[in-house]
Formats: C-alpha cells, structure tokens, sequence
C-alpha cells in the first residue's frame, strides 16, 4: 500500500504512531473542549433559572400576585431545572461513553506500540550488545535481524560482516603464527644438524689424524718388506728358468710316446680288417656246406621215387610173364621181353643201392666240413675280438696320451707365463719401494695438515658454541 | 530456493513469496479501495465520537447526517471491496499466511457490521432522515425498543474496529520491515 521506498525504518515508524495517537489524542481533546463548553452552557443556564427564581422569591415577600400565579411560575421554574438536569445527565453520559472508549483505544494502541517496538527496536539492540560483548554463543544471532530493511537490519548487517572479517583475520593470523612457528622449528634443526655435522667433522679429523700416523708406519715398514721382496724376487727368477727348461723335455717325450701308440693304433686296425675278412669267407664256406647237405637230401628223393619205379617195373614184368604164360604159344615173344624189364628193374635197384651208398658217404664228409668250418669261425671270432680290444685300448691310450701331450703343453705355457711374471714382480717391487718412499713423505705431510684440521675446527667449534650459547 | 538459503532465512519471517506479495505488489484497484477506506473509516470515528459529544443542536444534527450519509456510503464501499476481493481473485495473496487473512476478513466483516448496527439503531429509534430531506430505508422494525442497546454496541464495535486497525498497521509495518535486502557477505 505504501510506495517501494517504504522500509518501515524508525523515523517512518514513528510518523505512523504518531500520527494514529495524535488522531486519537485530537479527538479526545475536541470531545474534552466541547464538554466544557457544555458545562459551561449549562452553567449559563443554571445562572438565568437561578436569577428567575430569586425575581420570583423577591416578587413573593414583596408584591403579593395571587396564590395560583405564583403556584404556576413556580412550576415552570422547576420544569426548567427539571429538563436541564436531564440534558447534563445525557451529555455527561455521552462524554462518559466517548472518554471511556477513547481511553481503552489509546491505552490498547499504547501498549501494542510499546510491545512491537521492544520486539523490533530494544530486543535486537539488546542481543547485538550480547554478541558484542561476547556473552552470546555466536554471532549468528544477528542472522535473525540481518534481512529486515530498518536501522536495525543495518546494525546487523554490518555486525555480521564485521564479525566475517574479523574470522577471517583471525584465521589468517593464525595460519601466519602456525607458519612462523614451523620456520622456528626449522631453524633449530637446521642448528642442531649444523652441531652434529661440527662433532661429526671433530671426529673425523681426529680419525684422519691417528690413521695418517699410522699410515706413515705402515710405509716404512712396506719399505723394509719392498727390499727382502726384491732379493726373494732374484731367487725366483732363476729357479723358474730351471722348472721351464725341465718341463720342455717332458713335453718332447711325450710326444713320441704319443706317436709310437699311434702307429700301434694303426696296426691293429690293420689286423682288424683281415679277421673281418676271413669271417665273411668262412660264412661262405659255410653257407656252401648247407647247400651241399640240402642237394644230398634232394638226390636220396629222386632215388627213392627210381627205387619205386623199379619196384612197379618188377611187379609189371611179373604179371606180364603170368599173361604170356597163359598166352600160351603165343606170348612166347611176350615172355622173353617180360623176362629182359624184370632184370632192367632189377638192375636199377642194384644202381640206385649203389647211389644210395656213395651219396651217404658225401652228405657224412659236407657234415664234417660244416663243423670244421664252424670251428674255423670261432676261431676267427676270438682272433677279432682280441683285435678290437688291442685297437680300443690304443684309442683310449692315444686320447689319454692327447690329454697329456696339451695339458703338458699348457703346463709349459704357464710355466713361461709364470717367469715372465716372476720377472715383472722383480720389476714392480722396485717400483713399490720407491712409492713406499713417496708415501712416507706424504703421510708425514698429512700429519701435519690433520693438525692443522683439527685446531681450525675447535676454532671453529668454539665460536660458533659461543653465539649458540 | 537452495538449501543453504532457506537455513540463511530468519525463522519469524514469512517466506519470500509472501513477502512480495505483502509488499508493493498490489494492484492499482485495491490500493484505491484501501486508501479511500481509510479515510472514510476516519471520517466515520471522528464525526460519530464529535456528534455524539455534541448530543444536541443544529451542528449535532448536521453531523449526525454526514455521518448517516457517509456510512451508507461506507457501507456500499466495503461491500464492493468484498465482492472485488471475491471474484477477481488476487494471486499475490494466495500464499500469505492464515493469520493475516484472517486479520483482513475480521476487518471487512466488523467494518460491514458498525454501519449495519448504527442503521438498525436508527431505524429502531426512528431518526433515518437526513439533511431534514429525506430519509433512509428502514432495515430494523422502528420503536422495537433495543435502539439505545443497538446504537451502543455500534459504539463498542466502531471502537473494536479501531483495534483491530492499530494491529493492522503493525502487522503490515512488520510485513515492509521484512522485505529481503542485498544478499549477506559470505562468511
């Protein structure tokens, strides 16, 4: 209802109560004025009915009216009294009503004024005096006030961004002392590394200072040890000479012996091959033998089928005689040639007997030949094992003899290698002792700036203990 | 409206869109309808409390007719008003809070009561003409007897009315002191 501008501040609040008591306050007054006005009025009144009644008192006592006049003006005047009290009765009633009314109205408006300014004016002046003084538990309480649009939503506005900035410094400050002390923290190690790393120093100095010392002993005496090296050197040196030449001479002797058994090898494999030879050959001989026995065995069949030929051919000629018999005359002819099959069967009988025999005596000869050449064999067998057994042994001698001949090889090549090296630790022994001279003179030379070390740390140290204490 | 807004937002004031539509966010009819009453509803307390001081005489009887005169007036307003408040709906005024409506529909309801007390009062009593040349329709039987009863409670209630603005006043007061401001300074 009011334009945008209207934020209900304090000095537009007061212009709005003042305004509505005022109204009320001019109405009290005019209903106050008016009354007196009546009062006055009726006291006018009162006055001119006052005045009549003293004329007619007065007019009593002195000039006598007649009694019934009199009665009358009396009652008149006392009608008047009558009405004018019943007026004031009515206007003062009237005014009771209006003063009554008009009183409650303005005590109520009082009131709710006095308790809505305490809720929007003491009430938050009396939390914002809390949280400024630090008895409220925040400064969130002002939170409540910080939207209205008055003074006091000002106030608190400004409050709360003040109580924003001042946690933010506070933060800040404590982030820089948190910082601060971190780099103190860091300073005294740094300190106590920067002691520790002093002793340390100290330490090593006084280490380097007792080695140095004794490093200067230990040359010496390395000088002492160079020059019986040296001699001993000499010694080796001439004996080594003598193992080299001893070992050539065993390396010549091996290798003949190497040779010998090589060509002891080479003979043995010679027999070798022969007996492999006459092995074969008398398989051979062996192989025709069977062949031989089985032809025997072939021969004795064809013998026995002639042998049954014979047979028929004799039993042929028997009956062929009984038919010329019966024949009589006739088979005369017949008979005499009967007669001549019966003697040529016969006569193959006694031929094939005579087969029979000579074949017996050849097929007992091939099985005699048979085992004779099988003993031939095994003879031969026995002769080539022991020929291989010869040859195996003369390769495993030659190879033993191999072995030999290169490790008694390398042998001499170390042999050499090892005077040569004799000869080089004669040399470097001189060396040794002239660097064990050399370092002598250092180590003496480092004795010196040990100490000199060592004084400029306690120097050092007891200054920098000073400004530590 | 985040979260971390609504936790932000006071907890006695009324939501913000409540807030816009308490404040400045009327139409022009109803700002028209309630500055007119305002001044007629003082123009009523003021003539009705001098007349009835006056009680008597030609500038009580003018007064008295002013006063019928405009209360019919008064009357046929506030009527309209609830009519305009009825059939053309405000949506600015559908989310205030309970309390508010039924502040405003007290309001309407006593300032349609007083004038119809003060009319049945006069009828009853027999004084509806006015200026001496006319008069108004009588709404109360005339001599029933309850006038001096009626015209008293029309005080009483006039009265209740100018209570209930004061608190009308502070009401709304509060309302515009609420309105939202910049947004706070993160913190």
């Amino acid at each position: 209802m009011f334009h945008k501008s209207f934020t209900a501040r304090v000095g537009e609040r007061m212009v709005i109560w003042g305004a509505m008591l005022g109204f009320l306050l001019a109405l009290y007054a005019a209903t106050e004025i008016i009354q007196s006005m009546q009062m006055a009025g009726l006291a006018a009144e009162r006055a001119r009915i006052t005045k009549a009644a003293t004329a007619h008192v007065t007019a009593n006592s002195g000039e006598l009216a007649g009694d019934s006049q009199r009665a009358e003006a009396g009652k008149k005047l006392i009608a008047e009294l009558e009405a004018m009290d019943a007026r004031q009765l009515n206007l003062s009633a009237n005014h009771r009503q209006n003063k009554i009314l008009l009183l409650l109205l303005t005590v109520f408006a009082i009131t709710q004024i006095l308790f809505l300014e305490y809720r929007w004016m003491i009430k938050p002046i009396v939390r914002m005096a809390e949280v400024l003084r630090g008895d409220a538990h925040s400064s969130r309480a002002l939170l409540t006030y910080t939207p209205r649009r008055d003074e006091i939503g000002i106030f608190a506005q400004a409050l709360t961004n003040h109580y924003a900035l001042a946690r933010k410094q506070q933060a800040a400050a404590a982030r820089e002392q948190k910082a601060l002390s971190e780099r103190l923290r860091q300073q005294e190690e740094f300190r106590g590394e920067s002691l520790a790393f002093q002793a340390r120093i100290g330490e090593i100095v006084r280490r380097l200072e007792s080695h140095s010392s004794r490093m200067s002993e230990a040359s010496q005496h390395l000088v002492s040890i160079s020059v019986e090296a040296e001699a001993c050197a000499g010694v080796s040196v001439q004996s080594t000479e003598q193992v080299t030449s001893h070992v050539d001479a065993v390396v010549s002797s091996i290798r003949a012996i190497a040779a010998t058994l090589a060509t002891v090898a080479e003979e043995a494999e010679r027999t070798s091959a022969v007996a492999t030879a006459a092995r074969s050959a008398v398989q051979a001989a062996e192989d025709d033998a069977k062949a031989m026995s089985e032809g025997a065995r072939t021969i004795e069949q064809v013998i026995a089928l002639i042998e049954d030929v014979a047979e028929q051919t004799n039993l042929l000629a028997l009956n062929a005689t009984i038919e010329a018999a019966r024949a009589g005359e006739a088979g005369r002819g017949f008979s005499v040639v009967a007669h001549e099959v019966k003697q040529l069967a016969t006569r193959t009988s006694q031929a094939t007997e005579d087969v029979r025999g000579r074949l017996q005596g050849i097929t007992a000869a091939s099985g005699r030949i048979v085992d004779r050449v099988a003993a031939l064999a095994a003879a031969i067998e026995q002769v080539a094992e022991v020929v291989s057994a010869i040859a195996q042994s003369m390769r495993m001698q030659d190879a033993n003899s191999q072995v030999i001949t290169s490790n008694t090889t390398k042998t001499a090549d170390s042999v050499h290698e090892v005077a040569a090296t004799v000869k080089n630790v004669a040399g470097m022994i001189g060396h040794a002792k002239q660097a064990a001279d050399a370092v002598t003179k250092v180590s003496t030379d480092l004795h010196q700036q040990a100490a000199d070390l060592r004084a400029a740390v306690e120097r050092f140290m007891q200054t920098t203990e000073r400004v530590a204490v | 409206m985040t979260s971390a807004a609504s936790v932000r937002a006071p907890v006695n004031a009324p939501p913000a869109a409540v807030r816009r539509a308490t404040v400045g966010a009327y139409r022009l009819p109803a700002k028209v309808f309630h500055w007119i009453t305002v001044g007629l509803v003082v123009f009523m307390v003021s003539s009705g409390v001098i007349a009835k001081q006056l009680g008597e005489g030609a500038a009580a009887d003018f007064l008295f007719s002013l006063h019928k005169l405009t209360g019919v007036v008064t009357l046929g307003l506030v009527l309209t008003r609830i009519g305009y408040r009825v059939f053309r709906s405000l949506p600015e005024l559908r989310h205030r809070p309970a309390s508010r409506a039924l502040l405003h529909w007290t309001l309407y309801g006593t300032m349609v009561l007083v004038p119809l007390l003060g009319w049945a009062g006069i009828s009853d009593f027999g004084a509806r003409e006015v200026f001496g040349s006319f008069s108004l329709p009588p709404i109360w039987p005339q001599g029933a007897g309850f006038d001096a009863l009626l015209l008293q409670w029309h005080a009483y209630v006039a009265f209740g009315l100018l209570a209930l603005v004061t608190l009308h006043i502070g009401l709304a007061l509060q309302d515009y002191m609420a309105e939202e401001r910049a947004p706070r300074p993160e913190d």
